[in-house]
């Protein structure tokens, strides 16, 4: 037995609390430092960050782990989708339809502008199609965030969460009927081309119905005080998560199906609670991974195509919101900064693109140059137009900095 | 923030001589009710007061609604009625109007004296020259007046006229308080108050009551020994309980709470035309300034207590509770209110008196039954509505 046994062993293995600590430290100090020099959006901190520590830059944060992040990533994941469906209200819905209608159109719009100026620019109009399906959507993590680190509220905030919502659900739904479309094409069967999305819709909604129920349920039995229903609402979403990957279900539509049932069937016995307060614990590290997972160099094998996709879905949105304006309610103006609000684009396009491009190399290649590019300038620039749109709208708090009770302009 | 300077004068109104009484029909009467606007998320107080107001110009409403010092609140203007079949028509109607437009901008409109739980530090002054300057000159009292009152204008044919009902109202005060009561709960507690709201109010150094002048020349002469020393510019920067408002040729009775519906408003319109018009008309009985040495003291067992509050009588010294001076008046108004169309409302009023309760007694309950403020509000916010 070697005296020195006591002494650790070099090179250290640094466990999961190491990792999690300097990540939330380090992303703590970015998101903060940022703000402070350059009044830029925490989330662009945290993106920024993970890039400069990630494999494209040092590579301290490499892709083993990315890997072990996982958990984190999920539980923040699934409180941002949970709180975003908590702004899906039914009631306003049936009572101006044209919220949903305005939302819808936005969609549709940008997805045949992308498609078009794919198909213009040459590329394969399958592949087209599904990049202008997966340009539909818009990060709901992203711009929640910074809806809640602006303490914004008002028309443009909630519209923008209904749009988010129903474009990331419209997303969802064209990509999983194009792959099947896909799968066709390349001769597999007719019932599983169906039956897949069928399924992935089916138990997705079902899962968060389930969830919802469940949640309702444990609420009335903990009673109102906020604390016990903390509890109670993170281990229903943590619960959702992990069932919807097990199942290979969407995340996505399960969690946003979770807030949004328990948002409308029970609305006096379910309190609000902080979940993104507590909840930036998890929230900085899925930010700073997204950064790291960025793929930079796709910049320059794609740039220009990805910014003519940006401008496209700019483009469609911004039309239809402001053509529906007055109809639903608001101003073109606001209207406008609610399109500005859409920019971002959730990093799960990169899954989507990886996993057609692992299935048809040939066709994949394209597809995955352009979403990454796209992601890269937009996980990027699209905070700061989040902050930029809700500031203009007069809808985020004035900073404490200028005083309390300085007066608002009105709007619009 | 321009720094404001302490001892410059509050800014004059426009042109026009604001103290000349304009006649007005005896006892034709006006509602103001400021309402609150809630998000529908967690029912706190949104800033939707501009995005509601950019869609009531594109809408056809009776009376008028206007924004007010804070970007929460509201405020719906009736027209002048003789009667409160029309009153209670056209509040109804206005009602209406607002909570669609509301509805589609998925906000909640809710009577009530305050907010339950709404912190004052984060409500946000409407622009505007004059808010701007009441947040400049009040400081922290200005956000602290998101508070929701109901007022009540009554008209006069002459200022001298004004100034005898004033003082004669001024005795019948506290019943306003406790029938209207509906502010138990602020900033987050059980103030163990029937109306917080009067608390706020009284907390402006021009509030109060108007000085026991006998006749409208004796009433300018204050106002203008006032302006002249530079504490007021306009009557808008008194915050009596009852108020001269000459351009209009009324009294305004500002001491109620926001009530939880239009018809409640309407009820306590009727009940103070009908008061009213039998104080205008038995001049047999004087203004004592007795009225105002107990009026604090009676001022403070109706905010306090509501209907089971102490009331001290100026005129005869006795004690007696404010539910039996209330159902005392009320007795001595029924014939009168026969006449005037307003037996439906008062009897309304009286079953309120029978059962000594009040609308804060019913936001208790609800938060009994509920557990939270925020349902509380919702319950609001559907009462508003007209629904049960």
């Amino acid at each position: 037995m070697n005296e020195l046994d006591f002494l650790p062993a070099f090179p250290f293995h640094f466990s999961g609390i190491v990792l999690f600590g300097a990540l939330l430290l380090a992303g703590f100090c970015a998101g903060e430092g940022l703000y402070r020099l350059l009044r830029l959006p925490k989330v662009t901190g945290y993106v920024l960050l993970g890039v400069v520590v990630g494999p494209g830059v040092l590579n301290w944060f490499d892709q083993y782990f990315i890997t072990q992040s996982r958990v984190f990533v999920d539980i923040a994941l699934g409180m941002l989708l949970f709180e975003a469906g908590r702004y899906l209200d039914l009631t306003w819905y049936r009572r101006n339809p044209w919220v949903v209608a305005a939302g819808v159109a936005a969609g549709v719009l940008a997805f045949v502008f992308v498609l078009g100026m794919l198909v213009l620019l040459g590329i394969d109009p399958l592949i087209a199609a599904l990049v202008a399906g997966i340009a539909m959507s818009t990060s709901p993590s992203v711009v929640l965030m910074v809806i809640r680190d602006l303490r914004a509220e008002g028309q443009v905030v909630e519209r923008a969460m209904t749009v988010v919502a129903l474009n990331s659900i419209m997303a969802f739904l064209a990509v999983t009927v194009l792959w099947s479309g896909l799968h066709l094409t390349h001769s597999v069967s007719l019932s599983s081309a169906v039956a897949h999305p069928l399924y992935l819709l089916a138990g997705s909604l079902l899962i968060g119905l389930a969830g919802g129920y469940l949640l309702l349920g444990l609420a009335r039995l903990v009673g109102p005080r906020q604390g016990r229903q903390f509890v109670v609402i993170v281990a229903v979403i943590l619960l959702a998560v992990g069932i919807a990957q097990v199942l290979k279900l969407s995340v996505l539509i399960s969690l946003l199906m979770l807030g949004a049932v328990t948002r409308n069937l029970d609305q006096l016995n379910l309190r609000e609670v902080d979940l993104l307060g507590t909840g930036r614990l998890f929230i900085i590290v899925l930010f700073v991974v997204v950064g790291a997972s960025l793929k930079l160099d796709a910049l320059v094998a794609g740039g220009w195509v990805a910014l003519a996709l940006i401008l496209a879905r700019f483009g469609g949105k911004a039309i239809a919101l402001t053509a529906l304006a007055s109809t639903s309610g608001i101003s073109w103006q606001k209207a406008l900064w609610i399109s500005v609000a859409m920019l971002p684009m959730s990093g799960s396009a990169i899954v989507l693109a990886h996993d057609v491009a692992a299935m048809y190399p040939e066709l994949g290649a394209q597809l995955t140059q352009i979403v990454y590019a796209a992601v890269a300038i937009l996980e990027i620039i699209g905070p700061i137009a989040v902050q930029f749109a809700l500031r203009m709208s007069n809808e985020a708090m004035p900073d404490a900095a200028a005083g309390g009770g300085s007066a608002s302009r009105s709007v619009p | 923030m321009t720094a404001i300077d302490p001892a410059a004068p509050p800014p004059a109104p426009d042109a026009g001589d604001e103290m000349n009484f304009r006649a007005s029909r005896a006892l034709s009467m006006g509602v103001e009710l400021e309402l609150q606007i809630v998000n529908r998320r967690d029912y706190n107080l949104s800033r939707g007061a501009p995005d509601l107001l950019y869609l009531l110009q594109s809408v056809k409403c009776p009376g008028e609604i206007k924004p007010e010092i804070t970007e929460g609140m509201i405020e719906l203007n009736s027209s002048v009625h003789e009667r409160y079949e029309t009153l209670v028509e056209e509040l109804r109607a206005i009602r209406d109007v607002l909570v669609r437009q509301a509805d589609r901008l998925n906000l909640g409109i809710a009577g009530g004296g305050t907010h339950p739980f709404h912190r004052w530090s984060e409500q946000r002054i409407f622009d505007g020259p004059r808010f701007s300057f009441i947040s400049d000159l009040y400081g922290y009292l200005a956000k602290q007046f998101t508070v929701f009152g109901q007022h009540i204008h009554l008209g006069c044919p002459s200022g001298d006229d004004a100034v005898y009902l004033l003082h004669r109202m001024s005795r019948y005060i506290p019943h306003f308080i406790a029938l209207s009561a509906a502010s138990p709960y602020y900033q987050g507690e059980d103030s163990r108050f029937q109306s917080s709201r009067l608390n706020v109010v009284f907390a402006f150094p021009l509030s109060g009551c108007m000085p026991f002048v006998q006749s409208w020349a004796e009433f300018e002469a204050y106002f203008n020994r006032m302006k002249g020393f530079g504490i007021v510019s306009s009557m808008k920067d008194f915050y009596w309980d009852i108020r001269p408002k000459p351009e209009y040729g009324t009294i305004e009775i500002r001491v109620c709470d926001t009530p939880l519906s239009v018809d409640k408003a309407a009820a306590l319109a009727a009940y103070a035309q009908t008061l009213g018009a039998h104080l205008f008309d038995d001049r047999s009985t004087q203004p004592i300034r007795d009225v105002y040495e107990v009026y604090n003291y009676n001022r403070f067992q109706a905010c306090r207590f509501g209907l089971k509050g102490n009331f001290i009588d100026p005129y005869t010294k006795a004690h007696r509770t404010l539910h039996e001076d209330v159902r005392q008046t009320l007795d001595l108004l029924s014939d009168r209110s026969a006449a005037m169309g307003t037996e439906l409302p008062l009897a309304n009023i009286r079953e309120q008196v029978a059962r000594e309760t009040s609308e804060a007694e019913l936001l208790r309950s609800w938060m009994e039954q509920h557990g939270a403020l925020s349902s509380v509000v919702n319950r609001q916010c559907a009462a508003w509505r007209g629904e049960t």
